[in-house]
Parts: C-alpha cells; structure tokens; sequence
C-alpha cells in the first residue's frame, strides 16, 4: 500500500467498521421465545411417565426415585401391593438401566366363580436412553417376584400406555418410529411384528376424517384386538381406533357437538373389564382441560365433566381405578399440588384434599383407599387419605437401593 | 466398571509429564539449532576476522535501504508485544494448558455467541483436545519464537516477517481461542476486553510489518489515533446502550447487572489474597453505584475517543495519559489481571490496548527526521594499505563476508527465533490435520497395558447367528476380546465403536485380526439382543467383529476364566461388569491386558482409545 496516496482515514474508518459491528452485535436482541402466551394446545399437554393402575389382582405405581434434576441418576421404580394390604413392595426388573423411563401394563383373568384374578400377566418396557436406542422387555406373572427378559427391535414411545398386555391376545407396543409405530407379539417377547404406522392409520378413512396427528396410546382387548390412541384436529372427535376387517375404524365419540373442542389428545387408553377406558385431554376456544370416557361392550360412551388445566398447570401423574376411573394429580403453575377424582369412569370429577409436597403418584385401591406415594431421594412414604376428616396419614415407608453413578 | 466413569482432571499426571517431556524434547531440538547456528555464526565470523586482519578490509553496512535509527513508535511497538508474546508463552507452560484450555477458556469464550461461531470455535477445540499435548507444546514455541523474533529482530525483512507472524498467529487464537474477541455475543464490552486481546496482537503485528517509510511521516500516527477514537467511541456508545445490564449494580428488585457480575466472578478466581480484595471492593462498589460507575465510563470512553480522532498532539497527549490510567484501573479492578485461575493465557486486552493507544501518539508526536542518503559507498573500506594481489581484488566475496558483524549476528539470531516458531508451528499443524486423536487421552484414562505371555484360556459360545465360535476357531489371527452388555446405556456403545474404530486404523492388518465381544449380562443375554446391538451401533456389516453369548452357566465360565465380574444391580440399575479388553496373538496366547474404561465417552477420548487399541494390536501381530 503506498501510504502517500492513502485518501481516506483507513484507521478511523477500520475502527468505525470494528465499533459498528461491535455495536451492532452487543445491542441484538436475545433469542427469547416472542410473541404471546404459549398454546394450550393439547397436543402440548404431556403426560408422564408416573402412574398408578388397580385392579382385583392389586395396585402398581411407576414413579421416579433419585436425584430428580439430575437425569443420569434418576431411576424409575415399580411397586405393587396386594389386595387389601398396605405394604408396597419393590419389584423394579433387573439388568438393565431405566433412567429413561419404564411402562407397565397388567392383565389379569378373573375366576368364574369368585371373580378374583386367577392368572396376571404384566409387561415391562425400558424407554431408551443415553446410548441404548432400543427398548429391553421383562414379563412377570408373579407380579414382579420374577421377570424374563425380552427384545422389543424399536425405543418405545414416552408415554405411560406404551404397551398393552393381554393373557390371552399377547402384547402390543407402540414404538418412536416415525411418529408412532403400533408392533405386535403373540406372546413371545422377542418376536414383534408391524401392525401399522401412524400414516397407515392417518391416511385411512377413518384416519382422515379425525385428522389424526400423532399416536399416543395403544391398549389390546382379547375379543376387539388392537386399539390405538392418537390426537385428533377434527372439531370434537376422540382419536380411539381399531381394526377390523384390514381396515382402522374409529370408535371413538364425538364431544360436545354443540361446542366441540378444536383438538383432542388420548392421554391414557384402557382395556378395563371389556369396556374401554380413556383420559382425552381437549382444547377448546376458551380452555384446555380433560375428560374421562368409559364405553361399555356395547360401544355407548359417557363423558365425565371436564377438569379444567390452567396455563402453566402440568399433569403430574395418573391412575386408574379398578372400576377404570381416573385420577389425576396436576402441578399448578404455583407449585402446588391438585388431586381429582372420577367418580365412577366417565362420571364427574370431584376434589380430594391436596395430597403432601413431594407426592410423586396416587393410587386409589379396591377398597376405595386413596394413597398418595411421596418420593425423597431414596424414599418412598406412602400417605393415607382419610377421606371424613380430609387429612393424610403416614403409614409406611420404603427405601430403595438407588445406585447413584451406576450410569455415568 | 460401568457406572464408575474416570474423568480426566485438568492437571492428570499422564497428560502433564507428557507435556512436559515435549516441552523437554523441543527444547533440546531448539538448543541444537542453536548450538548448530552458534558455529555457524562462529565458523563465519572467523572467517570475516581472518580477511579483515589479512586485507585490512572491513566490511561496510549494507546499501542505503535503512535509514536512520528505528523510529520510537515502531520500537515500543515491536517491544511492547514482543514482551506480551514472551509472557503469553511462559503463561502456556502452565500445567492445566493441554487439560483446561478447551473448557475453562475456549469453549466459554464463545458461549455467548451465535451458533456459527460456536461451531468455528468448535473446529480449534476438536484439534486441542484431540491433541492436548501437542498443542499446548506448540502454543508455548510459536508464541516464545514469535516473540523473540519481534524483539531480536529490529529491522529489515526478518522484522516484517516478526510482525506478518505475529499477525497470522494473532488471528489463528483470535478466531479460535477468543471466538472473535467476543465481538458477536451478546455482553461484548470495552470493559470485558472487546475487541480481544489478541486482536491487538494483530494489529500491532501488522504495524511492524509495515514498510519503514509508511514511519516516516505523522500520517500512520493519525490513522492509529483516529481510528482508536472510532472505535472507544463505539465503546462508549454500546456501554450506553439500554436493556444491556450495563445501568444498574444490584438492587432488590432488579437483577444485577453485568459488571458488577463479571467482577464478582473475577475475584472468585483463585489469586492473592490482596489481590482479590481489591477486586471485591470494586465489585461492591458497582453493586452500590452502578448506575454511577457507567456514566463515568460511557463518558471517559466517549471523550477518550473524541480526543484520540482530533489526532492533535496537544491533545491526545493528556488523553492518552488518561487512557492509561483507565485501561490500568480496568486491568486490575475488572479483568483481574487476566492471569490467574491456572488457564491464564495471557494479561488480557489492557495493556496491548495501551501500547496501541501509545504507538498511535508517538508516531505523530516523534517521527524521525529523515536522514540524507550518503552518497555510493565502496563497498570495501580500506584501513591498511592493500596488497592486490593477495587479497584478490576483483574477485567475487563471500556475501557472509560484506555484510557487518552485527547484521551477522542478528541474522543468525532471527534464524534461531524463526526455528523456535517452526518447532511450535509445524507440530501444531500436523495436528490440525490429523483426524485421530492421541493416544495419551486413553493412557491417561486407562494406563499403560499390562504385558503378559500366557496361553489365553479357552471358551466356546454362539455368534449372532447361533454358530458355534471358540477360541481354538480363531488360530491364525489376533483377537481382540472384551466383555459387553448388549442393553447397556453407557460405556459398551462406546467401547464397542473404539473396537470399529481400531479396525479401520488397521488398514490392511485388519484382515489379520478379529474383535470378539462376550455378552456381559446374565439376564439379557439372547442372540436377539446381541443382533439389536450389532444393528444399534452399525456393527452388523463388519466382517471381522463377532459378540458371542451363551448359557448363564457358559458365560459365567468365561467371566470366571477372565476375571470378569458382572454383577445385577437393584433398583432400576444396569449390570455392573468390568472394563477389560484382551490382545491374544495368533498362536492364543494372550499378549497384553488393557483397561476399556472410555473415560468420559468424548469422541477425542474415544478416537483415543481407538489409536490405543490399534497401536496394541500392530505389537502383537508384528512382534
């Protein structure tokens, strides 16, 4: 460069171009989310992974134990109690890591004469995690006293009705791939076959005029098969399907034609004593919230009252009743803790008195006993409703060998 | 075992005795350059003595390209950072360099800013953390041979060339080390050192690389002035800006603001004790005042600037003692020095700042006054009277023999500089390119293999797809063996494609070798979980890799042979098995032991322990 002919002041002008450029980029607005308040769309209502399930064969609960922030040393537990005691008793299968997650589903066959179960069967799913991208089986039908191992070839779907069991249908899953895939097994764990993908059932008929988003549950009957759960954008139609015939129906009802809600989300789906059993979460114009359906052989579905879901409120947990009614325990945006109650599937919801801080899950059992299962760390305590006097009772306590580290 | 990872900490014995046997290596290569390059400079010097005293001649200056002394600007400059380079390399023999640079300084430098530059930052802290050693070998060389270079070398080429290399590395660490000084993230601030430091370096490296006659004339001065002013300017008016933190301390109600943070992180790092307490105090200060603390700022950068643009003498001179001040108070009460905390690289952007604003000054306020080019000089001065005829006059002379003994020496000190440069610029380059890491990482994880002789013990399992497979069947090749569990969620995914990753090192000797992995888990066991596997981790297609499993009762039989343990974990927990891989030659005997343990599972310790495996496996079929 020959500075004799240098014209302009290059070293200011480098110097504005450097405080321009440093203006310019310390004065950027931060990538903070805009707009208004976050859809309460339900298709963005989650449902964990903590549940509660009773039946005559006796009550189960998932729930997280450990260090609850740190992922890597969170684990997931699974306790059952016999009927008519209060004793939980740790059954979590053995062998493998579940810190991504576990999903249980029990089937039972009951006597013909005492109508007590004779025979159970419950299958268990390990969400993928970290590096494992599939998900390791275990079945028991001793109630967790023993497992054997299985395969399922695919990561299962986070969500709590993952699998399906039946004593005498075998199992089906519904797996991450694409967004949801439906697997079947006749009953050995390591043989599963495609039923369906979420564009085979979308793309029906059917599929298209629910207007099916993803798939969300799957639950197996004996006599119907295979039903599937999904999202729905169709103005009020619940997203529950079943094939018969090659082809996906939809048996689901249509909610409130008068004020139909814009989109719905299966929650839960239950075989429950041949009838169907689902918790649907709705968006309408106005509010979000769910509802609790129960269908009985004949098909004929009822419609609880709806539990209203504030903006910022999370579902923190749901149970089923033997007789397949919900309970639902939600975190409000306030950090406090709301438990309601179907009255009978499909029936109006009513309130319980607010269970303990730290509740992670709420069983309700045959005798109609409402517990409340609060988790610190290694222990879970186990809270008794005493339903005349609205107040809760310790009754017992469990502590688990967590093994903290055991995955990093 | 799973579940008990190892960690590489900061300053892991391995990594920093490897260090510094480098730093111990290069220095002995440099002091034979140099011992190489003293009887040379010996050899000629001789030589010059012995003509001179036979011809009486002595040889003159070189042609009239250097006129007159350094200017003082150039000299400060050219000193100045010639000194910072020299302390930023003794900062880089810190032992915490090849461990601690890549977290606690690179990737932190570019946290705030947008995912490209991440990304661009990304590509230099893949290249240290492969290579920790290496790299921070070659950071010490390439910054002590520039530095030595700026200050041996005061004029000619080997000076531009000081500056040009003082440039080029500047740019490399500026991009790199200080993802762009910051400029692009969203807290940049005069006070936090934007524009970078290094970028400093840069600008002073070009300035001694600059022509002599772009010193000859106050016009260079004002250019420096001028466009120091714009850009403190800029400062103050970015210091100013609102929505920033740069208003407020911290208040009730309010969250604190960003100096007032920045200074109480500072004086949390570890240094003396006074030291800290100033730092604290300061902080305090601006956590009561903050408000206060910035207009006082926003309007001394502001006037600063103004002062440095009017590129006046009268002016800027009592601006510059100003800024001096200011970039000191900074120094101390907000960037903390810049050296402590163990990963240190250098003393921050103040005092590089200084120089700059100083250089600036003193070339409007002394530039040299031009010297008249002498006429022709002979090129011999004759100081005996001369016998032609001996010394051959007419003959060609040696060029070592016309030049003056202080060009000499100073030539020949440049070369030295400039081999210091190479011996940190061409490691550091072969490391840039090399896609495997070292090898160090998984020593410094695992150790060193455990050397043995002894006939492996035999086992017999099934393959993925039921067949038969026992030791026996595998004669005539070198087998890799290990233990994994085909549900794991850790450490087999990883130790698993470490094994991939030794084969494709092998190159053709992979056809001489076989990886055998034994399931580890008694419960979750079957064929069909070892193909999941195989499949999950892209297994299924290598056609020297088999993972064998068996009855509970066979596969304790080889744990039990191996001293595997694999024990059942309540509570939701994965199996507990051992980390251990087996080399086992050709004939069966099992030749060494190595520990598997992944450490962190980071592709550079990953790509490590592959380089290790396969470094194994190459002794043992060729040995």
């Amino acid at each position: 460069m020959k500075w004799s002919q240098a014209r302009a002041p290059l070293g200011g002008g480098a110097g504005c171009i450097l405080a321009l450029a440093c203006v310019l980029a310390g004065c950027s607005s931060s990538t903070s989310d805009e707009g208004g308040r976050p859809s309460s769309s339900p298709l963005s209502v989650e449902v964990p992974l903590d549940a509660t399930y009773s039946s005559g064969a006796g009550s189960e609960a998932v729930v997280p134990m450990g260090r609850l922030g740190d992922r890597l040393n969170t684990f997931w537990q699974l306790f059952v109690r016999a009927p008519g005691t209060s004793q939980w008793a740790l059954v979590t299968p053995t062998g493998v890591a579940d810190n991504g997650g576990l999903v249980v589903s029990t089937a039972e066959s009951t006597g013909a004469d005492k109508g007590e179960p004779t025979a159970t069967v419950s299958l268990a799913g390990f969400e993928p995690s970290q590096d494992l991208a599939f998900s390791p089986l275990a079945s028991s039908s001793d109630q967790g006293r023993s497992w054997s191992p299985g395969l399922l070839p695919a990561g299962l779907a986070p969500v709590p009705d993952a699998v399906s069991a039946s004593l005498a249908a075998g199992f089906v899953a519904l797996v991450r791939e694409g967004r949801g895939t439906v697997l079947t097994s006749a009953g050995n764990l390591s043989s599963w076959s495609k039923l369906a993908t979420r564009d085979a059932i979308a793309s029906s008929v059917a599929g298209r005029s629910c207007g099916v988003g993803d798939l969300s549950a799957v639950a197996l009957d004996p006599t119907r098969g295979v039903q599937v759960g999904t999202t729905c954008s169709s103005s009020g139609l619940v997203g529950v399907f079943e094939r018969a015939g090659g082809t996906w129906h939809l048996v689901g009802p249509r909610l409130s034609p008068s004020k139909p809600p814009a989109s719905t989300k299966v929650l839960r789906l239950l075989d429950v004593g041949g009838g169907r059993s689902a918790l649907v979460a709705l968006r309408t114009k106005t509010h979000t919230g769910l509802v609790g359906l129960a269908s009985t052989e004949g098909g004929v579905w009822s419609t609880s009252t709806l539990l209203p879901l504030g903006s910022g409120d999370r579902i923190a947990s749901t149970g089923v009743e033997p007789s397949g009614a919900y309970v639902v325990l939600v975190s409000r945006s306030n950090g406090s803790l709301a438990l309601d109650i179907e009255s009978g599937p499909g029936a109006n919801w009513h309130t319980l008195p607010a269970p303990p801080p730290g509740t992670a899950t709420v069983a309700v059992g045959t005798g109609d006993e409402v517990d409340a299962l609060a988790v610190a760390s290694t222990r879970l305590t186990d809270w008794r409703l005493d339903a005349s006097a609205g107040t809760w009772s310790k009754i017992g306590t469990v502590t688990v060998p967590i093994q903290f580290g055991s995955s990093s | 075992m799973p579940g008990m990872g190892t960690f590489l900490q900061t300053k892991n014995p391995v990594v920093v005795s490897s260090f510094h046997a480098a730093l111990l290596h290069q220095l002995l290569l440099i002091g034979l350059i140099l011992v190489l390059l003293s009887l040379v400079w010996n050899i000629l010097r001789t030589t010059q003595y012995r003509r001179s005293v036979a011809t009486g001649v002595v040889p003159a200056r070189p042609g009239p390209t250097l006129i007159g002394a350094e200017p003082i600007a150039r000299r400060v400059v050219r000193i100045g950072f010639g000194l910072l380079w020299i302390l930023d390399a003794l900062l880089q023999l810190q032992s915490a360099m090849p461990l601690g640079l890549p977290a606690s300084v690179l990737q932190p430098s570019a946290s705030s800013s947008p995912g490209w530059v991440q990304h661009v930052v990304h590509v230099g802290v893949k290249i240290w953390t492969d290579h920790p050693v290496q790299a921070a070998a070659s950071a010490v060389w390439l910054q002590l041979g520039i530095g030595a270079l700026l200050l041996l070398a005061p004029r000619g080429r080997w000076s531009r060339f000081a500056g040009v290399a003082s440039m080029g590395w500047g740019l490399v660490v500026w991009v790199f080390g200080e993802a762009f000084g910051g400029i692009f993230g969203s807290g940049a601030s005069w006070l936090f050192g934007t524009p970078g430091a290094v970028l400093l370096y840069c600008v002073a490296g070009t300035l001694v690389a600059l022509p002599d006659r772009a010193w000859s004339s106050p016009r260079l001065g004002r250019l420096i002035l001028r466009g120091a002013g714009a850009f403190l300017i800029g400062m103050a008016v970015l210091q100013a800006w609102p929505g920033r933190g740069s208003w407020q301390g911290s208040s009730p109600g309010t969250s604190t603001g960003t100096l007032t943070t920045m200074v109480r992180q500072m004086a949390q790092t570890s240094q003396p004790a006074p030291l800290a307490s100033l730092v604290r105090a300061f902080a305090r200060v601006d956590a009561s005042h903050g408000w206060g603390v910035n207009l006082v700022m926003v309007i001394l950068l502001g006037a600063l600037g103004l002062a440095f643009c009017t590129a006046s003498r009268r002016i800027v001179w009592p601006a510059l003692c100003a800024a001096v001040v200011l970039c000191a108070a900074d120094w101390v009460f907000v960037q903390d020095l810049g050296l402590f905390g163990g990963v240190g690289t250098d003393p921050n952007s103040m005092v590089p700042m200084a120089l700059v604003f100083a250089t600036g000054y003193l070339a409007v306020a002394r530039v040299p006054a031009p010297v008249p080019v002498p006429p022709e000089a002979p090129a011999i001065a004759h100081a005996a009277p001369v016998d032609s005829a001996r010394i051959g006059i007419g003959a060609t002379r040696p060029w070592w023999d016309r030049v003056a003994p202080g060009y000499l020496t100073r030539s020949l000190a440049a070369i030295a500089a400039g081999a210091v440069v190479l011996v940190g610029a061409v490691p550091m380059a072969a490391a840039s390119v090399n896609p495997n890491a070292d090898p160090i990482l998984a020593v410094a994880v695992d150790g060193t293999p455990n050397i043995v002789n002894t006939p492996a013990p035999e086992f017999s399992l099934v393959d993925q797809d039921g067949r038969p497979v026992s030791l026996a069947s595998l004669r005539g090749r070198t087998v890799a063996l290990t233990f994994l569990d085909p549900v794991c969620t850790s450490d087999c995914p990883i130790i698993a494609q470490e094994f991939r990753g030794a084969n494709g090192l092998l190159g053709a000797d992979s056809n001489r070798v076989v990886f055998v992995a034994v399931v580890a888990n008694p419960i979750y066991r079957t064929t069909a979980l070892t193909v999941a596997f195989d499949r999950q981790e892209g297994l299924e297609h290598m056609r020297n890799w088999m993972f064998l499993t068996g009855s509970v009762a066979s596969l304790e039989q080889v744990w039990e042979k191996y001293g595997i343990e694999a024990d059942v974990l309540p509570a939701g927990a994965m199996v507990a098995h051992s980390d251990l891989a087996y080399i086992i030659d050709a004939r069966g005997h099992t030749r060494e032991v190595l520990s598997s343990n992944p450490g962190d599972g980071s592709s550079s310790a990953s790509s490590s322990f592959s380089v290790y495996l396969a470094d194994a496996l190459e002794r043992v079929i060729h040995a």
